[in-house]
């Protein structure tokens, strides 16, 4: 039982070495954490529930864990409109067309960003960091993408946000710290460019950020509501997210409607159990693909790749 | 000879090549139309009212749809102020009043929208709208005129005592029946009528849980009515920003001793438990629930109607409608908005025919085309009464009218989710003068108990002609008298309603606090407001 | 001397420049352009004269904002509001993820992670209806409980003055502690194992293992993310709080963002885009000055910086 002899048998020996100290820490952070998710689901559940009740079980507050009155009708309801399947056709184009960009970018710009020999790197940081403070608002955005003939096409769904400032930062963070100087330094003696260097070692020890930034990035391309509405009109561009609100706008009792008070009462209700399944719709799709991203953040996925 | 006939027979082609032409020439004028998305409306293109109004009009109608909602306000607000002049339509259309006067001013100055006065001024072009004019008794167009004197739209009208008396008070009769009690008439005998509620079990489940008022009163929430209600019996308070007019001049509501009487006898009730205090803090979702709850648990509030109940249960058919009160003062007055023209038809700049642009709009103005974007399509939706047989023993809704029009499946209008194809469900202008809405007959052996419930409402208070004697429709500001009040307008409100709440609630002593309350409102500007105001309704209704 | 530096300097990064050339065109055109609107704070806006033609007011807007009825309670409560998220939305994210890292069960801690990511997704009009329902004094588990235990219904909780903020912050965090751990996750996973390893064999127990081995390492990460959230201090959205609004909260639930879209709501005036652009670059401003300092503090104590 040589105790100097770490590396793969380390599990192992931590397994026979646990004390009763940490077996009882482990048993308090399960309890929390299931504490925590118990909390977290508990609510869901009845978001899922309410999202498969009647509309009239729902406006009396009756649902609570399990669906009342449990109906198909809302979800027939949103996905008889074809357009929501237009939608997720153009929501997902844009969402993985649209994170491929986001994250080469990124990656392009955290990169040199965090190599601290790299002479423009406190002008470029600054350059950066700006736009992250002061922006110029609705209509100046809106004015440069009618100059640049972005509105009403596809780009209007790529374009604006391509890098986020402050993915970008923690990226460069990530870089900075996971991949050390010394390395750099090796590999630049050893006659490797950077370029190579990128393609060689940055990429393949970055799968950690990279999953990480590109959900963030496709989680804010499929949610997407205000910059698709600002600079699309065609209906055939329109993301998923644009739909669904006006499916949710069309059920809603508008306050403007109130000319005709008789016509109120049949608009009531639909629109309450409408956004649940909503939620239901737009976020299924992602939380099914959360899993297998999720594998990045396992511990000791760098196991093995950085050794001095 | 022959050459003659060859002649002849080259000329009649050429002649009837020219006819074909001039034939050709009858062509349709194209108009693109920007309409907010309305997914209950089958196909814009084939729509019954588009086909009428392209046949009356020789059109070819495009339409775009936007997002609907305030998010097309947005867009169009957008495209009028910061977009490029060619991409605009010839037409934009809006639902209900959802162009303010000051957002088509500022559109006006911009200059992507064109003014249609010359149009107006020319009775061989605005033929529908001067009929309009005629048949509503209101010289609409007057309303709708921007600070430099010509129009920029075309407006919708809807004279409507539905609309003009939103607010009314409801209150369960199974319960008034099981106190032995009369309707209230009186602030006094609402109160003790309240405190009866209060104590007594009337749903039987052995809780104290009756609440005897309730609404909200949140910002944007729809069930606020109950506190203008109550405090009508007091002052005027019917007006969204509280004003008022007596004998011309415009003043402020809140700023008399009768509106502190009120507040004292509402507070009273609060303090008693006889309104629910989550009344100040409640959101309509939550309104509701309570209405709808397991076992009734209130038993008046102040809506439109009392749709929010569930239209399939007995509770929607419970609640009876209430006259306004009187106050220790002798006051009675209902909260009356009355009905007013707003634009909802622009003419943009890029448009290459105006003169047909104006025309599609004053067909809409028609009366023909005003009852089709409410009902549909004639002769399957709706008829002219004199079209229909048997209809003699049909009684109009608001009862002092004749009869104008018979429905069928009006239901089918607003409820439920089919698509329909009759109209373009009140996108655009339309023009109905009281007569329309007052007289439509009812099959009184088909009639549901409810809408012959809602339509006793209405009755009640047309006939009771409850409204003060003079009131303020809407305001049309210059762009320096807007930057000069908007703020203050919104910190008025918002202050008061803060102090009401506090007052209710009993944060603030009303007696104590009522010196510093007034001198908190002329610090934010009350006197400037009332100026402001007096000119502006000097200007448009002396 | 200069020239030749410079000419060192471009031979070993010319490469590296070469990668920065699509990202600085994009933060050019697309940040920088705009940003020339920015000169609408000092302008009055007209629609025919657009950006570079309307009328120069200099500092007025700014002065108008200042002199604004309750000008000092909109600008603390968004102040107040937002140090009171920061703190928790810092510290707890952490703590989740440090807890969670510690757990040895891989299927346990997928599951877990994937419920709580899932309100991240609620849309915050669907949030607040919960929170309001969750504490109804009548029917909600808050008043059901209470009445349980008392007898009696509770006052109305959202007409407490006081529990406006705890309500606005608790909410938030229950949405997104979990999606705010990721990254800490993310960075923990590149903690070392032989440093853990070496922990124990020292005799460190597990909790002194996350006080003295992955704390550390995610400091950086810890560091930048807290220094980027003070530089949005004063940017606190509307939406949430105008939702939950009230008359009797107003005291506190009225903040910078809601009292700019009520001006704008009021159907007096049309937006006045200049009036708005000075209040975000007021709060810009502010976020500025704050951030350099944060920038600062923490390059002192941690040597980690944003450049």
């Amino acid at each position: 039982m040589n105790i100097s002899q770490t590396g793969r048998q380390g599990s192992r020996f931590a397994k026979r070495r646990t004390s009763r100290g940490d077996r009882a820490f482990e048993a308090v952070a399960v309890g929390i954490v299931t504490l925590l998710t118990l909390l977290i689901l508990l609510p869901m559940i009845n978001v899922v529930s309410a999202s498969f009740s009647s509309a009239s079980a729902v406006n009396a507050g009756r649902v609570l864990l399990l669906p009342v009155e449990s109906t198909l009708e809302n979800y027939k309801t949103i996905l008889k409109y074809n357009s929501v399947w237009l939608g997720y056709r153009n929501t997902i184009f844009y969402t993985v067309v649209g994170t491929f960009i986001n994250v080469s970018l990124t990656m392009m710009c955290a990169y040199p960003l965090a190599q601290k020999s790299f002479s423009g790197r406190k002008f470029l940081s600054i350059l950066f960091f700006i736009p992250m403070i002061f922006n110029g608002g609705m209509i100046p955005n809106y004015i440069l993408m009618r100059d640049l003939k972005i509105i009403n096409t596809l780009w209007a769904g790529l374009i604006p946000g391509a890098i986020n400032i402050f993915n970008m930062i923690v990226t460069r963070t990530f870089i900075q710290s996971s991949i050390p100087d010394t390395m750099a330094e090796a590999a630049r003696i050893d006659g490797c460019s950077p370029t190579r260097y990128f393609f060689s070692f940055v990429l393949p020890l970055s799968k950690t950020i990279i999953a990480v930034i590109s959900m963030y990035y496709a989680v804010s391309h499929w949610n997407d509501y205000f910059t698709a509405f600002l600079y699309i009109n065609k209906r055939s561009l329109y993301p998923l997210q644009l739909f669904l609100r006006e499916i949710l706008v069309n059920s809603q009792f508008d306050s403007s409607v109130m000319n005709d008070p008789d016509a109120a009462r049949q608009l009531q209700g639909l629109a309450e159990t409408l956004k649940y399944v909503v939620i239901v719709v737009s976020t299924l799709p992602l939380m099914c693909i959360y899993p297998f991203v999720q594998k990045y953040f396992v511990k000791g996925v760098m196991i093995g790749s950085v050794k001095g | 000879m022959k050459k003659m006939i060859s002649i002849l027979l080259c000329l009649t082609l050429v002649l009837s090549c020219f006819s074909m032409t001039a034939l050709a020439a009858d062509e349709k004028t194209s108009l693109t139309v920007w309409v907010p998305e309305n997914l209950r409306i089958e196909d814009w293109k084939t729509n019954n009212m588009t086909q009428i109004l392209e046949e009356e009009g020789n059109f070819d109608l495009n339409f775009v749809t936007l997002p609907s909602g305030s998010d097309y306000v947005t867009k169009v607000n957008m495209a009028l102020t910061a977009g490029n002049v060619e991409d605009l339509p010839d037409v934009i259309l809006a639902l209900n009043g959802k162009f303010t006067d000051s957002q088509v001013w500022e559109w006006a100055q911009a200059g992507t929208i064109i003014p249609l006065t010359e149009y107006y001024n020319d009775p061989d072009v605005a033929v529908n709208i001067n009929a309009a004019i005629a048949r509503t008794g209101s010289d609409y167009p007057k309303q709708i005129t921007s600070p430099d004197g010509n129009i920029y739209g075309i407006a919708t009208l809807n004279q409507s005592y539905g609309n003009e008396y939103l607010d009314k008070m409801w209150y369960s009769k199974t319960w008034l029946a099981a106190l032995g009690a009369e309707e209230p008439q009186t602030t006094e005998e609402f109160y003790e009528l309240l405190k009866k509620v209060h104590e007594t079990d009337l749903n039987g489940d052995g809780k104290a849980d009756e609440i005897g008022l309730t609404g909200t009163f949140t910002e944007g929430s729809l069930y606020y009515g109950w506190f203008a209600y109550l405090m009508n019996a007091f002052v005027y308070a019917g007006d969204k920003q509280y004003r008022t007019v007596t004998d011309g001049t415009v003043g402020l509501a809140y700023m008399t001793d009768e509106w502190k009487e009120g507040l004292k006898y509402i507070r009273k009730m609060f303090e008693e438990g006889l309104i629910a205090s989550e009344t100040l803090t409640m959101d309509d979702e939550q309104f509701k629930a309570l209405m709808n709850s397991e076992e009734q648990v209130v038993f008046a509030m102040d809506y439109a109607a009392p749709d929010m109940l569930a239209a399939d249960g007995d509770r929607v058919t419970e609640y009876m409608y209430l006259a306004p009160l009187t106050g220790p003062e002798g006051t009675q007055y209902a909260s009356y908005t009355k009905s007013v023209a707003n634009i909802t038809f622009l003419v943009t700049a890029n448009c290459k025919d105006p003169e047909a642009a104006f025309r599609l709009g004053d067909l809409m103005s028609s009366e023909l085309m005003g009852i089709t974007q409410r009902w549909g399509t004639e002769g399957e939706e709706w008829d002219y009464i004199a079209n229909v047989e048997g209809a003699e023993n049909y009684a109009a809704s608001v009862s002092s009218f004749p009869i104008s029009i018979v429905t069928y499946h009006d239901g089918l209008f607003w409820g439920g989710s089919e698509l329909t194809n009759g109209s373009w469900r009140q996108t655009g202008p339309y023009v109905r003068q009281y007569g329309i809405a007052c007289g439509v007959g009812i099959d009184p052996s088909k009639t549901e108990p409810y809408t012959i419930i809602l339509n006793g409402a209405w009755d009640l208070y047309q006939q009771g002609n409850y409204a003060p004697a003079q009131t303020i429709p809407k305001m049309i500001y210059t762009s320096e008298e807007s930057d000069l009040i908007s703020e203050i307008q919104s910190n008025l409100r918002s202050y008061v309603k803060e102090m009401t709440a506090a007052f209710l609630i009993g944060n603030e002593d009303i007696d104590a606090g009522w010196d510093d309350f007034q001198a908190e409102l002329e610090n934010i500007g009350a006197s400037t407001y009332l100026e402001i105001q007096q000119t502006v309704y000097d200007r448009m209704y002396k | 001397m200069k020239a030749k530096r410079i000419r060192i300097a471009w031979k070993r990064d010319w490469q590296l420049y070469l990668f920065m050339l699509l990202p600085v065109a994009y933060i050019v055109i697309f940040a920088y352009v705009p940003m020339a609107g920015l000169q609408l704070a000092f302008r009055k806006y007209t629609a025919q004269g657009g950006i570079w033609g309307s009328p120069w007011i200099g500092l007025d807007n700014l002065v108008k904002f200042v002199n604004s009825y309750q000008f000092e309670r909109v600008v603390s409560n968004t102040f107040i509001l937002s140090i009171y998220g920061l703190a928790c939305m810092q510290i707890i994210p952490i703590c989740f993820a440090l807890i969670i890292n510690t757990i040895e069960k891989p299927r346990f801690k997928k599951v877990t992670q994937t419920i709580v990511n899932l309100p991240h997704f609620i849309s915050v009009v669907v949030l607040v209806g919960m929170l309001m329902q969750v504490f109804n004094s009548r029917t909600g588990i808050y008043g059901v409980l209470y009445e349980h235990f008392t007898g009696q219904y509770p006052t109305d909780l959202f007409g407490k003055l006081g529990a406006f903020r705890h309500l606005y912050i608790w909410s938030t965090v229950w949405q997104n502690f979990g999606w705010q751990s990721i990254i800490y996750i993310a960075a923990l996973a590149g903690v070392d194992t032989q440093l853990h390893e070496a922990a124990q064999i020292d005799g460190a127990s597990r909790a002194q293992r996350v006080w003295h081995v992955d704390l550390p390492h995610i400091q950086p990460t810890i560091m930048i993310l807290l220094i980027m959230g003070i530089g949005k201090i004063m940017s606190v959205g509307f939406e949430k709080a105008y939702l939950m609004q009230n008359s009797l909260n107003l005291k506190h639930s009225e903040l910078i963002s809601t009292y700019v879209y009520r001006i704008g709501l009021s159907g007096v005036g049309k937006t006045d885009f200049s009036y708005a652009t000075a209040i975000g670059l007021f709060n810009a401003v502010i976020n500025l000055v704050l951030i350099l300092g944060a920038n600062v503090l923490s390059r002192r104590i941690t040597d980690t910086s944003l450049w």
